[in-house]
């Protein structure tokens, strides 16, 4: 052995080395195969943690957004999870991680999506399959985009040039960094993307999955992106179309099996499996009512109790959250001890929590997401009609279907104006609670946030609910700029097109 | 004592002697323990003996000198020491004496023999005067040999008459008597570590002689890159620890050595994990996201594996090459030193045995914050929640009643024997009639910790002839933690064995292999099952146990106290560290073999040419499992996580080497090729939810979480050369040469050049340079450059695609956040080195100053990407820095009689940091900015201006855009909000100066020496006094300051008011001086006497008491400035402070 290695010397190959888990980046788009894969792995990014237990993917903004908001209530301050969400402080300092956090994740996603985009149409490959994946990902670039444009962006106002600083325009991944453009310019963008992605998506095969945005998606994107930009003839239009082909589900789904991908009403969203999830963490460590997380154990979550008292007794809704009885107490274990399948020791049961979100094994803290649901469809197009003027009636009607399947003594509305639009907002906190709509609405609707009045409970009486988010009321986005998140400091500092001039005020 | 010894004892002797040689050695080795022991035992016995002044008749014809020495033995009590090889040329014996004194006698006897003796005690030592010839005594001279360092005798010195071979050696007593035969005239006296002394003898026939130390530093051979070579030859700076440096230090992992061992080295304190060992930085920080851990290189081949993997009683020397003229040859990897561990091998001599056992106690070696206890507690969360109360509205009565009846509410403890609403009074004291009913269980420090036991055994065996030697070893290590159930145990074994099987080609083969397992304290982990994080944080208020309503303790049906999972505790709810410590498994476990192996070809007269090969295989296994009890496992009902690592590491070079004399001109030139290759294969397997209890193997859980597997290879290929030249010794001149391809580079940039040339000059060797009171000075300067391909990955080029991230069941790949970069190349250091050193009044002081400018260019960098590109980074090479510094060694010895000794050594290094070019304007990571013209480590923080005297309130000094002003008298405008605050640039974490004091005091057999090591200047930021100066959190412990807290308008003090839930920013306010005096080791020894081991057959014997982490002093009780490079120190497993008594044996 020793003569050998004295004469050995290296073949020409020796110093060529790669891993073994990782694919070079122009292998991905070597055939239209190992593109899908890269679409796969975009969505994986919606549900993937990014740096810490509270940056779960798209499922941890949708908690930071009701933290944000009044109707989604901590029962106690131990913890410290979301905590700078609800406490309305950290998304005002550009260096805090809440400020960094949606933006790291929708650009990424983004760059994701970005990366298939231009590189698509150079595969050989059938050009169905190709559009079809090319709208897709455009339609997730308008999402990503419309994400960040809300929190980082004064609200848009119809009918005004919308010229105040939003986000970066990112379409591109030649590596030249991009200045904030305006809002309406982001808007623009966002709806050029998703025409394209509609057009794209309706000669395209259906999708495979739920997982995946399909043309039904798209338009819900759409409806969303219109109602924020107050165009309610287009957000009443695509809500409609958007819905088409989707049913809304049982009162017996509702209570028992909401939270899972085949539920009739998911038009789209996560499907975690058991093997997806972070070691600390998950969406249903935070928001479970079953999974015997410590945070959902002691802290349980609770439905502010105005809005609880809004919802009509009949309303099937109203069994979500227990009632305080001895009766109904049956229905709210809360955490499951997994090895007994009874009660976690040391578990807080409280008047107004939760069994809305559940996971389906209770051993495991993966839970499909819901991102986006038909109920969510007929209250755009309900919202978009009644906000026209003049076609009370139409929005009457439209959000009918939804109000009489939750409760069957429903009447039609015979509200009017102010009154009716009340009352579809309401419907709208009560139906999307805990889905990550609050924030975006009060801002959209520039609503004051107000958390006076609630009589709800805490787990530690001594703890007071100014002690919980240190602030019961801010002004609505019009009046202060609170409302709109930091840029992130290191974007400031690493962005060559933008400096310290163009942070939020 | 040479050759195997015997005892004469008036009994037959046991066997021979001759028998003996043709056993193995080890059996050898055995019967010479075997015999100590009978040796021992009748020396207890002889204390019967008779005197000295008994008279002693003798008559003999042609006896043998035994049966003489057996009568001497029979009528004095008296032993005889020698070897047979020694009386072997011994003449018969004619003798006839009356009464003679035992001295008479032996003088007698001895006159006509070639043979010395001495009496100690109540042996007689023979010993040889080899070989002398003849008989004829013309004239005996005899004296005694002293050292000129102490004026102690020196036993064993060799005298001969000059011009022929044999001679004498001294006896113990540093006597000797020779024959000087008709004639002759001179005496030649020499001595290891003495220059040899001729001496013209006089007229007398009494010559005493005293011998001067060689100067030792001229004569020392220091291991370097692929070679040896004598130090007095070196060019660059190289510092060198010694086998002797180690031996009698408790030391797990070979890294702590390094601490304060030469100027230049940086260590960090390094976890009181046992088996952990310190971080190492020489000459500065070179990089900014590179690596900067020095190179590795045991028995010359590159080492990545843990250090803890060898026994460091396995270490004959390591050198640290601090320059590139030194590291040049070792190039691509070379950027931040080298350090090269060379392990011990046998000698060309007989056998030897070495035991050595220590036996320590391990305990905490820092002092702990000072925290409130619980009757101070009470009052000031009483005083927060009242403030509170009062700004939200309530007048000041009202919230003082509300508080004292909810204070209990809230911290939801009450330890005292008073009612809840009585425990702090309404005027805001301690109810003076509440004490604490179990003061015990709300200690959760006294249950953390206890006193850990290290134990370690070693025995290594070692010899050789002249053409082969061999060395073994085997060594047991447990050392148990002071954090429960955390320890570290390790067997380790060694054998090294070289043969000259001709005269032209040599091999040899070490072998080495350990296996350890090590109880890790959770110090990275989740935060509530850390117990320095619990210890750090918990309130003194909490009970870890459950307590009855009358304050006894809760047992459970087996008798047993029960956990308190404080389920409704504000803090750390639903968990309990002890019960997560106690169920949970968190353990590493390594298994490392390790093979280095060459043959070295001698042809041409002086070409040598050499293969080595090396094989390193470690594989590692971290298990951890939470209990589905409590704690994080309780989510998921048990889990487990087992990752398996295995790295395999192949090194194999060629070195031809040519070596020759013209004259005074030696020159030295090699030239090699080497190729290495690191292999690692990963596997990590996760599952959750237990099926049984008691297996935690990951096919006993429901589900599985994670399963994973990677291998990444590296490799690099390298040829080099060097060229050494001396003249006279008197100058030097070395140049080398390397070019090395790593596979972390793209084809097009893969190779990089690094090269070195050094000079020396030995001044003092000059004729014109006759300075009496100079002994040693040289000069010597280096210029070289060497680089880094270490930025973390392997791949560094590439842009990859990650595999392995599936969209619910279908299968996906995600674009890395890391762009790869075609043109990446090595990162360049640039090395200068400059240095004079010197020796003054023969060598009582010596030591050297050195200037070095290690600038650092085409930086590896991490570049950051906009945020927006929703990319992290991309690999470049871009900006520059330097360090420039002073190192200053001095070595003295203020104090030196014959039997004591004092050594002094200090060590100084100044260095500056500089960034000189960067990739951005800016850039902010965590506490620390980078920007041009700033070190590495300043730290950027808000600018902290006291506590407002009139409000209590925390000040900051604003920032331009800040509203709600205020103007202090001194004319700073104030805020009190922390998101308006200026920052700035608040000072370094590199200190001034840094290194290390040694003294050695010894006093005959008795040697004590210790080892401060210092660092003066820079700040740190002291986390954990700010998490204990957290300003109204419920339940979270506070430090003795917060009792200072401001209560009053007008009070001027450094603490806020107390409030509950206010922010707390970092900021300015938590840096402190970062200066320390740390003693580290400390060791006295006590050397059992030669005469006395002589006596045991032993050669050596010592006892030690030891000490590591002894003591240090810093700005505040309980914290750390070493912790870390960056200044942030925060809870840790603490080091460890280790005392112990040892015992090493030698036969």
């Amino acid at each position: 052995m020793l003569i050998v290695a004295l004469f050995t010397s290296c073949k020409k190959d020796f110093l060529e080395t790669f891993p073994t888990d990782q694919v070079a980046q122009t292998t991905a788009f070597e055939s239209v195969a190992n593109a899908k894969l890269a679409v796969n792995g975009m969505y994986r990014l919606m549900y993937l943690q990014i740096s810490n237990q509270s940056q779960d993917g798209h499922g941890a903004m949708m908690l930071n957004m009701d933290a944000m908001g009044e109707d989604f209530v901590w029962s106690g301050n131990t913890y410290s999870y979301f905590k700078p969400a609800l406490r309305w402080v950290d998304h005002r300092s550009a260096s805090s991680s809440l400020a960094a956090y949606p933006y790291l994740l929708y650009y990424r996603i983004n760059s994701n999506a970005n990366m298939i985009i231009e590189n698509i149409d150079n595969i050989n490959g059938a050009s169905a399959d190709k559009d079809a994946i090319k709208g897709e990902c455009l339609a997730v670039r308008a999402w990503c985009h419309f994400n960040l444009v809300q929190l980082y962006g004064k609200r848009y106002e119809a009918g005004k040039q919308n010229t105040q600083p939003g986000i970066p325009i990112a379409i591109s991944n030649d590596g030249v960094d991009q200045p904030r453009a305006t809002v309406e310019a982001v808007y623009a963008q966002i709806n050029k993307d998703l025409d394209e992605a509609i057009s794209l998506l309706g000669a395209a095969p259906a999708a495979s999955a739920k997982t995946h945005v399909n043309l039904n998606v798209a338009k819900g994107f759409k409806a969303r992106v219109a109602l924020t930009m107050q165009d309610w003839a287009n957000a009443a239009k695509f809500a409609k179309e958007a819905r088409t082909g989707f049913s809304l589900m049982t009162n017996a789904d509702y209570l028992g099996g909401f939270t899972v991908i085949s539920n009739p009403e998911w038009m789209w969203g996560a499907n975690q499996l058991a093997d997806q999830v972070p070691t600390y963490g998950s969406f249903y460590s935070y928001v479970s009512g079953n999974f015997n997380s410590s945070w959902n154990r002691l802290e349980p979550k609770m439905i502010n109790s105005l809005l609880y008292a809004k919802i009509a007794n009949t309303d099937i809704r109203k069994k979500l959250w227990w009632d305080g009885t001895t009766a109904d107490k049956v229905n709210f274990p809360g955490a499951i001890d997994a090895a007994k399948g009874t009660a976690a020791s040391g578990v807080k049961v409280i008047k107004y929590m939760h069994r809305k979100f559940k996971v389906q094994d209770v051993n495991s803290r993966a839970g499909d997401i819901p991102f986006m649901r038909v109920a969510e469809m007929y209250l755009i197009e309900a919202e978009a009609l009644a906000r026209t003027g003049g076609q009370d009636a139409a929005a009457a009607a439209a959000l009918y279907p939804l109000a009489v399947n939750r409760n069957p003594n429903y009447v039609l509305s015979t509200k009017t104006g102010a009154a009716l639009i009340d009352e579809i907002m309401v419907q709208r906190r009560i139906e999307l609670w805990g889905e990550g709509f609050r924030f975006y609405d009060l801002k959209r609707t520039d609503t004051d946030l107000d958390r006076n009045g609630m009589d709800n409970p805490r787990v530690s009486t001594s703890v007071t609910y100014t002690d919980i988010a240190y602030t019961l009321f801010k002004a609505r986005a019009s009046q202060n700029n609170l409302w709109e998140y930091k840029i992130p400091q290191d974007e400031i500092d690493i962005n060559k097109a933008m400096g310290p001039e163009d942070q939020n005020p | 004592m040479k050759d195997c010894l015997q005892s004469e004892m008036g009994t037959p002797m046991p066997k021979n002697v001759t028998k003996l040689k043709r056993r193995s050695y080890a059996f050898k080795a055995f019967l010479v323990m075997k015999f100590t022991a009978i040796i021992i035992f009748c020396l207890a016995l002889q204390v019967s003996g008779k005197t000295m002044a008994q008279k002693i008749t003798l008559s003999a014809t042609n006896a043998s000198l035994k049966t003489i020495f057996k009568e001497v033995r029979r009528q004095t009590g008296y032993y005889f020491i020698y070897t047979n090889e020694s009386i072997k040329a011994a003449s018969l014996v004619n003798l006839n004496a009356r009464d003679l004194t035992l001295e008479e006698m032996l003088k007698a006897i001895f006159s006509t023999q070639p043979l010395a003796y001495t009496i100690e005690d109540k042996t007689i030592v023979v010993s040889a005067k080899r070989e002398v010839k003849s008989t004829r005594i013309d004239r005996i001279i005899s004296g005694t040999v002293t050292s000129s360092d102490d004026n102690s005798t020196l036993p064993g010195v060799s005298v001969r008459v000059k011009g022929k071979n044999g001679g004498v050696i001294t006896d113990s007593d540093g006597k000797y008597a020779i024959n000087l035969p008709d004639g002759e005239t001179t005496l030649v006296y020499s001595y290891l570590g003495y220059a040899s002394k001729e001496v013209v003898v006089g007229a007398g026939n009494t010559l005493n002689v005293q011998l001067t130390v060689e100067n030792k530093q001229l004569e020392e051979v220091v291991v370097q890159a692929y070679g040896t070579v004598r130090k007095s030859a070196l060019t660059n700076s190289v510092s060198t620890i010694s086998a002797k440096e180690l031996e009698s230090r408790p030391i797990s992992n070979l890294s702590t050595a390094l601490v304060g061992a030469a100027p230049g080295i940086q260590t960090t304190t390094g976890s009181g994990q046992p088996g952990a060992g310190p971080a190492v930085r020489i000459r500065g920080f070179g990089t900014i996201n590179g690596g900067s851990d020095p190179l590795y290189v045991v028995d010359g081949a590159p080492y990545e594996g843990a250090l803890n993997n060898i026994n460091p009683d396995d270490i004959e020397s390591i050198s640290v090459l601090k320059d590139a003229s030194a590291s040049a040859l070792y190039g691509s990897r070379a950027a931040n030193g080298v350090i090269l561990i060379t392990t011990k091998k046998g000698k060309d001599s007989p056998p030897t045995l070495t035991f050595k056992t220590t036996q320590g106690l391990n305990s905490r070696g820092l002092s702990d914050y000072e925290k409130v206890d619980a009757y101070q507690y009470f009052p000031l969360l009483w005083e927060s929640m009242r403030n509170s109360l009062v700004s939200g509205g309530a007048t000041l009565d009202a919230a003082n009643t509300q508080a004292s009846n909810n204070i209990v509410g809230s911290l939801i403890s009450n330890p005292f024997n008073v009612p809840d609403n009585q425990v702090v009074l309404t005027n805001g004291s301690i109810n003076p009639a509440a004490s604490l009913v179990y003061p015990e269980d709300l200690d959760w420090r006294d249950q953390l910790r206890r006193t850990g036991l290290r134990s370690e055994y070693n025995v290594n065996y070692r010899g050789g002839s002249n053409k082969s030697d061999f060395f073994g070893s085997l060594n047991y290590l447990k050392d148990e933690g002071y954090s429960v159930l955390t320890d570290f145990n390790r067997y380790s074994g060694r054998v090294n064995m070289n043969s000259q099987i001709k005269k032209w080609i040599k091999t040899g083969i070490n072998l080495s292999g350990s296996v350890q397992k090590t109880k890790v304290g959770n110090e990275d982990s989740g935060i509530w099952e850390n117990p320095f994080y619990t210890d750090l944080i918990f309130a003194p208020i909490y009970a870890v146990h459950k307590h009855n309503a009358d304050g006894t303790y809760v047992l459970d049906a087996l008798g047993n106290q029960v956990y308190d999972e404080g389920y409704t505790r504000p803090i750390a709810p639903g968990r309990n560290v002890l019960a997560e410590t106690e169920y949970n498994d968190n353990f590493t476990e390594r298994n490392f073999v390790s093979g280095r192996t060459y043959a070295e070809i001698s042809f041409l007269k002086n070409f040598k040419l050499t293969t080595n090969f090396s094989l390193d295989l470690n594989n590692y296994k971290f298990s951890v499992f939470d209990s589905p009890i409590i704690g994080d496992g309780l989510t998921s009902n048990g889990r487990s996580n087992r990752t398996n690592s295995t790295t395999r590491t192949i090194n194999i070079n060629q070195l031809l080497n040519y070596n020759r004399s013209f004259g005074r001109h030696n020159v030295d030139v090699l030239a090699g090729h080497e190729a290495y290759q690191r292999r690692y294969d990963y596997n990590f397997g996760s599952a959750a939810g237990q099926i049984v209890s008691g297996s935690t193997e990951l096919k006993n859980f429901a589900n599985i979480l994670s399963l994973t597997s990677y291998q990444d290879n590296y490799r690099i290929e390298s040829y080099f050369g060097r060229l050494q030249y001396d003249f006279d010794g008197r100058y030097f001149a070395s140049a080398s040469y390397r070019t090395d391809g790593s596979s972390k580079f793209s084809p097009a940039y893969r190779w990089g050049k690094f090269w070195s040339v050094g000079a020396g000059w030995q001044i003092s060797k000059e004729e014109f340079f006759k300075v009496a009171w100079i002994d040693n000075l040289k000069l010597r300067g280096s210029y070289g450059q060497v680089g880094s391909d270490d930025l973390g990955g392997y791949y560094l080029y590439q842009t990859f695609y990650d595999t392995g991230f599936k969209n619910g069941n279908e299968a996906g790949i995600k674009q890395s956040l890391v762009l790869g970069n075609e043109e990446i190349r090595w990162e360049s250091n640039n090395n200068m080195d400059v240095a004079l050193e010197f020796g003054l009044l023969k060598n009582r002081i010596s030591g050297s100053v050195e200037y070095f400018n290690r600038s650092t260019d085409n930086l590896l960098f991490n570049v950051p990407l906009a945020l927006s590109s929703g990319l992290s980074s991309q690999n470049q090479n871009f900006g520059s820095l330097y360090n420039r510094g002073v190192e200053i060694q001095l070595d003295g010895t203020p104090v030196k009689t014959k039997s004591f000794k004092w050594n002094i050594g200090i060590n100084w290094t100044r260095l500056t940091n500089k960034i000189s070019k960067l990739p951005f304007d800016e850039y902010i990571d965590g506490t620390k900015k980078y920007m041009v013209g700033q070190s590495r480590y300043d730290y950027w923080l808000r600018d902290y201006y006291g506590v407002d005297p009139d409000t209590g309130s925390e000040l900051f000094v604003a920032n331009a855009t800040a509203t709600g002003t205020k103007t202090m008298p001194d004319g700073t405008v104030v805020t009190t909000s922390g998101s308006s605050a200026q920052y700035h640039y608040a000072g370094s974490a590199i200190p001034d100066f840094y290194g290390s004091i040694n003294n050695t005091f010894t006093y005959k057999n008795f040697a004590l020496d210790f080892r401060f090591i210092y660092q003066v200047g820079g700040v740190s930021f002291d986390n954990d006094y700010q998490t204990l100066m957290y300003n109204g959190t419920y339940g979270r412990a506070l430090h003795v300051d917060a009792l200072d807290r401001w209560q009053t308008p007008g009070q001027i003090t450094d603490v806020p008011k107390r409030t509950i839930g206010a922010t707390m920013y970092d900021s300015d306010r938590w840096l402190v001086d970062a200066s320390y005096l740390y003693l580290r080791a400390a060791n006295f020894s006590y050397s059992l006497p030669k005469k006395f081991t002589r006596k045991l057959t032993i050669s050596n014997a010592r006892v030690f008491l030891t000490g590591e982490n002894l003591f240090m002093k810093s700005y505040r009780k309980g914290f750390d400035p070493s912790q870390a490079y960056n200044g942030n120190s925060s809870y840790t497993y603490a080091p460890t402070r280790i005392i112990s008594l040892g015992l090493n044996v030698t036969l």
